[in-house]
């Protein structure tokens, strides 16, 4: 026997595992940092949030400006919720205006109730008079897209749907009777609330309900339909424990006064301001 | 010669790397944004903004939804979406409200140019 080979041991290639380890990493950095796959073509459902929440919005605007419901669900169609009047309500919950809201509210309710008259209301067009162009963030356009995906042909939508006349919000006129008076002991409350809630003769809820709730050196003014997790027709108002006020729904509604936090007493016989529950029903 | 093994070691590595980075598991499809949107889908977009713009007649607020679909001037995009929506026989009422937002867009414009 050779001796001399004897004592050599053979190494196995480790250099070999190392450069494939170097070259899956440095693959792995430039196909999902340096270089990831940019989409172009796409339809409205591969949107992120933030621009589906857009894309809703510009639906709800086009409908309230055409009232045209087949188009707008056609629309929201693109987009593949599962809940299209959820996903409207719960995008209104997150708007940054009101208005924003109302528009995305009252579209939630004609896909919910589609018979029902579109309500229109002039706190709707309020933010357009009002509006001042924020600085919007640079889309820089994706022109060299390493990868195009193709969803399926589409036609662009263009539905011959017979429209919807606009009409105004009736509920403005109705005579609301109080048919609910009660007092809320919750300790959950963090402040005292009038709570008032509208219905229609059906026992429905009416959201876009004008609210005026007036105080011995003020008034505000208010509509139901911003809380659609508690009800379409709920909103609600904070009072001062001490003050007096009077809550009205609508132009000629029934005027409620003297109302004023009342006081309620937790378990250990701790005082505390509680709310006011305040149902309204259109006769 | 070792070298040369290790090298192309490292291809090996890199080519697999691409493999799953770009076709096996790419990023997820759903964080596109609007400037994105197929053609056609964009066409819709910039109607929507038509029959919004209708209503309030707020050119600062259209051009903010606009201006979303990339960099170019807001006009541009109505008049791609003019020229999509020909070709996709987009009703006429439709066409006349594209055409109407191009023309708010240019009047402003021609007032400026004349001394």
């Amino acid at each position: 026997m050779n001796s001399r080979f004897q004592e050599e041991k053979r190494q196995p290639p480790y250099y070999l595992l190392t450069g494939f380890l170097l070259g899956l990493a440095l693959g792995f950095v430039m196909t999902m940092v340096i270089l990831p796959v940019q989409y172009t073509n796409v339809p409205p459902e591969t949107l992120n949030s933030k621009d589906k929440d857009r894309y809703r919005l510009m639906i709800a605007l086009a409908f309230r400006s055409n009232q045209d419901l087949g188009r707008a669900s056609a629309r929201l169609g693109l987009l593949r919720d599962d809940d299209i009047a959820g996903q409207l309500i719960q995008q209104s919950r997150r708007s940054e205006t009101k208005s924003d809201a109302q528009v995305l509210l009252n579209l939630a309710q004609a896909i919910q109730n589609p018979l029902a008259q579109p309500a229109i209301t002039a706190q709707t067009t309020d933010f357009i008079e009002t509006f001042t162009p924020a600085p919007t963030e640079t889309i820089l356009p994706t022109e060299t897209p390493s990868e195009t995906s193709t969803p399926q042909p589409t036609q662009p939508v263009s539905t011959p749907i017979a429209q919807m006349s606009p009409t105004p919000n009736l509920s403005a006129g109705l005579p609301f009777q109080l048919t609910e008076n009660k007092t809320i002991c919750n300790t959950s409350y963090r402040e005292s609330l009038i709570q008032v809630e509208v219905f229609n003769a059906e026992g429905e809820p009416i959201a876009n309900s004008r609210v005026t709730v007036t105080w011995s050196d003020g008034q505000d003014t208010f509509f139901t339909g911003f809380y659609p997790e508690i009800s379409l027709g709920y909103a609600d108002f904070s009072m001062t424990p001490g003050s007096l006020y009077s809550v009205k729904v609508g132009e000629i509604g029934e005027m409620v006064t003297d109302l004023s936090a009342p006081e309620c007493k937790d378990d250990s016989d701790v005082n505390y301001w509680g709310s006011i529950y305040l149902r309204f029903d259109a006769p | 010669m070792r070298f040369f093994w290790f090298f192309l070691t490292i291809l090996f590595g890199l080519l697999i790397g691409f493999y799953f980075g770009w076709v096996r598991t790419p990023t997820s499809i759903g964080t596109t944004q609007l400037s994105n949107l197929r053609s056609d889908y964009l066409a819709d977009y910039v109607l929507m903004a038509a029959e919004s713009y209708e209503q309030h007649q707020n050119l600062a607020y259209t051009t903010s939804q606009l201006v979303l679909l990339g960099d170019q001037h807001p006009l541009r995009y109505i008049q791609k979406a003019i020229i999509i929506a020909e070709k996709l026989d987009f009703s006429r009422k439709d066409l006349e409200k594209l055409a109407m937002l191009a023309q708010v867009y240019q009047i402003p414009e021609t007032a400026t140019e004349a001394p």
